[in-house]
C-alpha cells in the first residue's frame, strides 16, 4: 500500500504543478485585457549556433528596450518571451507551440532556417506575424504564409553572388562543395552548385557531412584528388573554422568561400589571418551613420562586440514595432498590410517588403578577412 | 592529382583514423574483457584528456613561456594523468559497487557518468568549440613529407608510429610480463584470480587507468589535427571505437586494433566513393555483416562466460 | 575508523584536484601568436556551485528523509516480499479503472497547451512501456530505441505524403506490424549471441536510419517532413483535434497497460522474468530463450513504431532528430527511473523525466510573478533557479548514477527487486 501512496502523492504533485502552470498560462493568454504587449523571441541560444543566435536576439532586445523607454507601443509596455530552440527543428516546433499558447502577438525569430520553416506553420495557423532576422532559406517565404517575413536576404540571392564571385572574379572553373546537411547549408550549397554550373563551371565534389563531425581529412583528400580550384562550405562557423584550417594544413591553398553562417568573430578567431578566405554576407553597415550608436550601445550593454546578425535583430524588432504602431493594432492582418505597403527606415537603409515577405532590395556582397577583421571587398559585386 | 594517389591518401587517412580509434577501442575492450561491461564513459575520458592537455599548455605557457616541445610533451603527460585519474574515479564511484549487480546497473551508471562529464565540461569550460593553439600543432600539421606521390603530414606519421609503439608495448605487457598474466587471469575468472593472490581490485583499476591514458593520447592527437575541442567530442569517437572493438571481437586486444583499422578504412573509403554523409550507414552495414557471418567478431571474443 | 574513512580522505581531495582546472581556471587564447594562456577565474567555480545550490538543498532534504525513513521504519511494508502476482492483480483491476474517467475527462476542461503537453507525455509513456518489455522484463539492454520511434513516424509521414489514398488510421496497425518485423530482423542475428550486442546493433540501426533519412531528399533530408494537415486527428463531436489526440493517446495507453499487464502475468511474462533473472537456468527448465527474447524485442519495436505514428499524426512534423541517441537514452532513463519491469514505473518515469525539465524552465518566471515567493526566496537562490535548467543534463547524469548505486529498483520497485538488481 505504501507504493500506492508514493504513486498518488507524486501524481498529485504533477497534477498540481500542471494546474499551476496552466493557471499561469491561461492568465497570460488574454492579450486584450493585458497591460503589456507580448512579443516572442525565438532562436538558437545554446548549441553550436548559440553564439550567433544569442547575439541576434540581443540586437532585438536593444530595440525593444528603446521602445519601452519611450513608453512601449500602443501605450503598453512590451514584454518579451524568449525561448531557446537549440538550433533544432523539433525543438523549434515545441517553442513555436509554447509561444502561440502564451499569447504573443508577434514573433521575432527563428535563426536557423531549419527551425524557422517548421515553426512558421504554427505561427501562421495562429495568425501571428513572424519576422526572421537570419533565416535565409527561400522555402520560408515560398510556403505562401501571409504573416511570414524576413529582414535578411535569401539563399537564392546569396548563392549566386558567391557563385558569380568564384567564377567571374576568382576565375575558378572547378570547385568542390561541402555542406552540413541542414536545410540552410544544403539549400545554399545546392543553389551555389546550380548557379556555378549555369555559369559554365564544374562542381567536382558535392558532399555533406554531419554537424558534429570535426575531422574532414578524408573529404579533403577527395578534394585534392578532384583537382578543385576552389572550395565552398555551406554551413556554420563551428565547422567552417576547423574545415578551413584543415584545408590549409592539407596543403590546399585554394580559395575558401563560405556563407553568412561563418560570419562570426569566432570564425575569425579560429582562422586567423589565413589568406584566400571569402564570405558572402549582406552589405557592410559599419560605415552607415545609424550603425555606430547601435554598435556602441550593444558593446555597452552586453560587453562584447555585436554579432553578425545583431543589426538584423535590431532592425527586425524595430520594423515590427513600427508596423504595429502604424497599424494601431496588434492584429496580424492589419500589421501585415502595413508591412507590405510601406517602407521602413532601418540601420541597413530603407527596407520594403514584397508580397511574399521578403525584402525587396537585399544586396549580398563578398567579404574577406584582413587585419583580423572582416572587410568588404572593394570590387565585389 | 591522379586517382591512384588520391586512393593512397585516402588509405593513409583511413589508417590514421583507425589508429586513433584503436587507441580508444583498446580501453573499451580491456574493460569489457575484465568486467564484462561496456564502459560508456570511456569516450568522455578521451575528451577530458584533450581539455587537460590544453589547460596544461596554458599553464606552462603562462608560467614560463612558449616552448613547443617542452610544453606539448608535458601537456600530453598531464593529459594522460588526468584521464587516468578520471578513469579511476569513474571506476571507483560508479562501477565498483555494481560489479556483482545485474548487467544493466553498471551500464546505466556508465551512461549517467558519461552525460555528467560531458555537461560538466560544457558548463565549466565552454559551450562552444575551443581551438587548439596552433603554435604547438603547426610543426606537426604543416610539415609534410612526400613519398610515393602522396603527402603525409608529420602528425599522421606521429599517430601511426605512436599507435604501433603503444600496441607493441601493450602486447608485450599482456603476454610477457607478470602483470599481463594477472590481467589475463582476472579476465578469465575473477574469483579464482583473487584466490591465487592476485589483487583483483587493483588489477581492474589498472585496466581503467591504462585504457584511459591511451585514450588521452588519442585525444590530444585528434585535437591537434582537427584543431577543435568540444564537449561532445568523446561521444562520437567512443561510439565508433566501441563498434570497432565489437567488430574485432570484444575482449580481444589484437581484435580491437584490427576492427579499428577496418572501421577507419571503411569510413575513408565511403567518403571517397559515396560521400561522407553515408559514413554511419556503411559502418552499421559493416557491423551487421560481420555479426551475421562471424558472430564472435573477426578474431573471436575473449570473455569468460558468466553462468 | 581509519579504513572506513580512508577512501573519502583520499578521494575527495583527489576529486578536487582533477576538477580544479575546469572549475577554477579559464583559458585565454591568444589569437595573434596562436597560443593559449591561463588565468584565474574563481567566478566560474563559484557560479557553478551557486547555481547548483538549490540542488544541494533538495538533495540534503531527500537524504534527511531517507535517514528518517530508515530510522522510523515508515516503509517497512515495502520490505515484505510481495509476490508480483498479488500486486499485479490488484493494480490491474481497481486502481487503474478508477483513474480512467478522470484522465479522459481532462480533455474537456484543460487548455490546449496543457493537452498538447500531456499528449506528448502520453507518447513518451507509451515508449517507456515498450522499452520496459525488453529492458525491464527481459533484462536486455537496448540503446537505439529511438530508431524504431523514428521508423514509425517516417512511415506515417511518407505514406501520408506520397500515397494519397492511404487511410491515416491504417498507419497505426501497419506500423505495429512493420515495426515488429524490423525488430525481428534486427534481433535475429543478435539475440543468439551475448545480450550486449543487441544494444550496439540497435544503436547502429538508429544512427544509420537517422542518417539515411537525413540524406535522402525523398524523406525531406534535414528539414524533416511537414505534412499539410497540422494534425491528423480530425475534430469529432465538438472536440477539437488537440483534444481528440489527447483522448486517443490516453485510451491507447490504458489499453496498452492493460494488455501488457495481462501479458506479464501469463506464461510469456513469467518466461521473460526467468530470462532476466538467469538465462541459463531458464533454458534448463525449458524456456525457449531465443524465441522469447525475439518476441519481447519485436513487441517493443512494434510499440515504438506506433508511438511514432501518433507523434507524426499529432504535430504533422517528423524530423531526423527523433532518432537521436539522446532520445534513446532519455527513454531508457525513464524506464530505469520508474523501476525496471514495472509498467506503472515506466509511466511514472516518463511523466517525471518529461515534465520536470519543463517545470525547471518555468520556475524562474513563476517565482518572479508570485507575490509571496518572490520576496521570500533570497536573490542568490533566485539567480540559481534562473540558470538551473541549463544544468538539467548534468543533474540527469548524476541522478542516473545515484539511482543505480542506491536505488537500482527505481522509484516503484520493491526491495525484492533491489536484491535482484544488486546480486545477479
Amino acid at each position: 500500500m505504501r507504493k500506492l501512496h508514493l504513486l498518488l502523492s507524486l501524481g498529485i504533485v504533477l497534477v498540481a504543478g500542471a494546474a499551476l502552470t496552466s493557471c499561469q498560462k491561461s492568465q497570460d493568454s488574454k492579450p486584450v485585457e493585458a497591460s503589456t504587449i507580448k512579443i516572442g523571441m525565438a532562436g538558437a541560444q545554446t548549441g553550436s549556433d548559440g553564439q550567433i543566435g544569442t547575439s541576434m536576439l540581443n540586437g532585438s532586445k536593444i530595440a525593444i528596450d528603446e521602445w519601452n523607454a519611450k513608453g512601449g507601443v500602443l501605450g503598453k509596455k512590451i514584454e518579451t518571451v524568449i525561448l531557446d530552440d537549440e538550433g533544432k527543428p523539433d525543438k523549434a516546433v515545441t517553442v513555436a507551440q509554447t509561444l502561440v499558447d502564451s499569447g504573443v502577438v508577434a514573433v521575432i525569430g527563428h535563426f536557423n532556417s531549419g527551425c524557422t520553416i517548421p515553426a512558421s506553420r504554427r505561427y501562421n495557423d495562429a495568425k501571428i506575424v513572424e519576422i526572421s532576422p537570419g533565416s535565409t532559406n527561400p522555402q520560408y517565404t515560398e510556403q505562401g504564409f501571409p504573416y511570414a517575413f524576413r529582414i535578411c536576404g535569401r539563399d537564392d540571392q546569396q548563392g549566386p553572388v558567391a557563385a558569380a564571385y568564384m567564377h567571374d572574379k576568382l576565375k575558378l572553373n572547378k570547385i568542390a562543395i561541402l555542406h552540413n546537411k541542414t536545410a540552410y547549408g544544403q539549400g545554399l550549397a545546392e543553389v551555389v552548385k546550380k548557379t556555378f554550373e549555369s555559369l559554365g563551371g564544374t562542381v567536382v565534389m558535392f558532399q555533406g557531412i554531419g554537424q558534429d563531425e570535426r575531422d574532414f581529412r578524408a573529404n579533403l583528400s577527395v578534394v585534392k584528388g578532384s583537382g578543385a580550384e576552389g572550395f565552398f562550405w555551406g554551413g556554420m562557423y563551428s565547422q567552417g573554422g576547423p574545415l578551413c584550417i584543415q584545408l590549409r594544413e592539407a596543403g590546399l591553398n585554394i580559395p575558401f568561400i563560405s556563407d553568412d553562417g561563418c560570419f562570426d568573430q569566432s570564425f575569425i578567431d579560429t582562422v586567423g589571418n589565413t589568406a584566400n578566405v571569402f564570405l558572402s554576407f549582406g552589405k557592410d553597415y559599419h560605415d552607415l551613420p545609424a550603425a555606430k550608436p547601435f554598435m556602441d550601445k550593444y558593446k555597452a550593454t552586453f560587453n562584447q562586440q555585436e554579432g553578425a546578425y545583431s543589426v538584423y535583430g535590431y532592425d527586425a524588432a524595430n520594423t515590427l514595432l513600427s508596423a504595429i504602431d502604424q497599424a494601431q493594432s496588434t492584429e496580424a492582418d492589419k500589421v501585415t498590410a502595413i508591412m507590405k505597403n510601406r517602407p521602413f527606415d532601418t540601420i541597413l537603409g530603407k527596407v520594403e517588403f514584397d508580397s511574399k515577405g521578403d525584402v525587396k532590395q537585399s544586396g549580398y556582397v563578398m567579404w574577406t578577412i584582413k587585419d583580423g577583421k572582416l572587410q568588404v571587398l572593394p570590387d565585389g559585386p | 592529382m591522379n586517382s591512384s594517389s588520391t586512393l593512397t591518401e585516402i588509405l593513409i587517412d583511413g589508417v590514421s583514423r583507425g589508429a586513433v580509434y584503436a587507441l580508444v577501442a583498446l580501453g573499451y575492450t580491456m574493460v569489457y574483457g575484465v568486467l564484462g561491461m561496456i564502459n560508456f564513459a570511456h569516450g568522455e575520458v578521451f575528451m577530458i584528456g584533450m581539455f587537460a592537455c590544453i589547460y596544461a599548455i596554458g599553464v606552462f605557457s603562462t608560467t614560463w613561456g612558449d616552448h613547443i616541445f617542452l610544453n606539448l610533451g608535458l601537456g600530453i603527460i598531464v593529459a594522460m594523468i588526468f584521464s587516468a585519474a578520471y578513469g579511476y574515479a569513474n571506476e571507483r564511484i560508479a562501477y565498483r559497487r555494481l560489479r556483482k549487480a545485474h548487467v544493466l546497473a553498471p551500464l546505466t551508471s556508465a551512461i549517467g557518468i558519461s552525460t555528467f562529464l560531458q555537461y560538466f565540461i560544457f558548463l565549466t569550460v565552454s559551450k562552444d568549440t575551443v581551438n587548439f593553439p596552433r603554435y604547438y600543432s603547426d610543426f606537426l600539421t604543416n610539415h609534410r613529407i612526400h613519398f610515393g606521390g602522396v603527402e603525409v603530414t608529420y602528425l599522421q606519421i606521429a599517430i601511426l608510429s605512436l599507435a604501433l609503439i603503444i600496441m607493441g608495448g601493450l602486447f608485450y605487457l599482456i603476454n610477457c610480463t607478470r602483470l599481463g598474466i594477472a590481467l589475463r587471469a582476472t579476465a578469465q575468472d575473477q574469483l579464482m584470480a583473487s584466490l591465487v593472490g592476485i589483487p583483483v581490485d587493483k588489477i581492474i583499476a589498472f585496466t581503467f587507468i591504462l585504457g584511459s591514458a591511451l585514450a588521452a593520447i588519442a585525444g590530444v592527437m585528434v585535437s591537434m589535427y582537427t584543431n577543435v575541442l568540444v564537449f561532445d567530442a568523446g561521444y562520437r569517437v567512443g561510439l565508433k571505437a566501441f563498434t570497432a572493438a565489437i567488430l574485432g571481437g570484444i575482449g580481444n586486444v589484437p581484435g580491437a586494433v584490427l576492427g579499428a583499422l577496418i572501421l577507419g578504412l571503411t569510413e575513408a573509403l565511403t567518403t571517397l566513393q559515396f560521400g561522407s554523409e553515408w559514413n554511419d550507414v556503411t559502418t552499421f552495414g559493416l557491423l551487421m555483416l560481420v555479426l551475421l557471418l562471424r558472430p564472435r567478431g573477426l578474431l573471436g571474443e575473449r570473455v569468460a562466460d558468466k553462468v | 575508523m581509519n579504513s572506513r574513512w580512508r577512501p573519502y580522505l583520499l578521494g575527495i581531495p583527489g576529486l578536487v584536484i582533477i576538477t580544479f582546472p575546469f572549475l577554477w581556471l579559464q583559458l585565454d587564447p591568444d589569437f595573434d601568436k596562436h597560443t593559449v594562456g591561463i588565468s584565474w577565474a574563481p567566478s566560474h567555480g563559484l557560479q557553478f556551485f551557486g547555481d547548483l545550490s538549490p540542488v544541494f538543498l533538495v538533495a540534503s532534504l531527500i537524504w534527511i528523509g531517507v535517514q528518517a525513513n530508515r530510522h522510523f521504519g515508515w516503509d517497512k511494508s515495502l520490505a515484505q516480499n510481495q509476490t508480483w502476482q498479488q500486486t499485479g492483480r490488484a493494480w490491474t483491476h481497481y486502481w487503474a479503472w478508477g483513474i480512467m474517467p478522470l484522465v479522459l475527462s481532462g480533455s474537456l476542461f484543460l487548455s490546449a497547451s496543457i493537452l498538447s503537453l500531456l499528449t506528448n507525455v502520453g507518447i513518451y509513456m507509451l515508449l517507456a512501456l515498450g522499452l520496459n518489455i525488453t529492458v525491464g522484463m527481459t533484462g536486455l539492454l537496448v540503446l537505439g530505441y529511438a530508431g524504431f520511434f523514428g521508423f514509425g513516424a517516417y512511415f506515417f509521414a511518407l505514406s501520408q505524403q506520397n500515397l494519397p489514398y492511404f487511410p491515416w488510421w491504417l498507419a497505426g496497425p501497419l506500423a505495429f506490424v512493420l515495426g515488429g518485423g524490423v525488430g525481428y530482423l534486427l534481433g535475429l542475428p543478435c539475440l543468439r549471441l551475448r545480450g550486449d550486442y543487441l544494444a550496439i546493433v540497435t544503436l547502429g540501426f538508429a544512427e544509420a536510419f537517422r542518417e539515411m533519412m537525413r540524406n535522402l531528399d525523398l524523406t525531406g533530408s534535414d528539414r524533416g517532413i511537414i505534412l499539410n494537415d497540422h494534425s491528423m486527428f480530425r475534430s469529432f463531436a465538438g472536440l477539437g483535434s488537440g483534444q481528440m489526440g489527447y483522448l486517443f493517446t490516453a485510451l491507447l495507453l490504458f489499453l496498452a497497460v492493460f494488455l501488457l499487464q495481462r501479458l506479464y502475468h501469463s506464461p510469456v511474462g513469467r518466461a521473460w522474468i526467468a530470462i532476466r533473472e538467469n538465462e541459463v537456468a531458464a533454458a534448463s527448465v525449458g524456456v525457449p530463450v531465443v524465441q522469447m527474447k525475439l518476441l519481447a524485442f519485436s513487441l517493443s519495436a512494434a510499440i515504438a513504431a506506433v508511438a511514432g505514428v501518433i507523434y507524426g499524426a499529432k504535430d504533422g512534423f517528423v524530423s531526423p532528430a527523433m532518432c537521436e541517441f539522446q532520445q534513446s537514452i532519455m527513454i531508457l532513463a525513464m524506464v530505469i527511473l520508474g523501476g525496471l519491469g514495472n509498467s506503472y514505473g515506466a509511466l511514472l518515469g516518463a511523466a517525471l523525466l518529461y515534465l520536470v525539465p519543463e517545470y525547471l524552465k518555468l520556475v524562474p518566471s513563476m517565482i518572479q510573478g508570485h507575490p509571496f515567493l518572490g520576496n521570500v526566496i533570497p536573490p542568490f537562490l533566485r539567480d540559481a533557479l534562473q540558470h538551473l535548467s541549463d544544468y538539467r543534463l548534468l543533474l540527469f547524469g548524476g541522478v542516473m548514477v545515484l539511482m543505480m548505486l542506491y536505488r537500482p529498483q527505481g522509484l516503484l520497485g520493491s526491495s525484492r527487486r533491489k536484491t535482484e538488481m544488486q546480486h545477479t
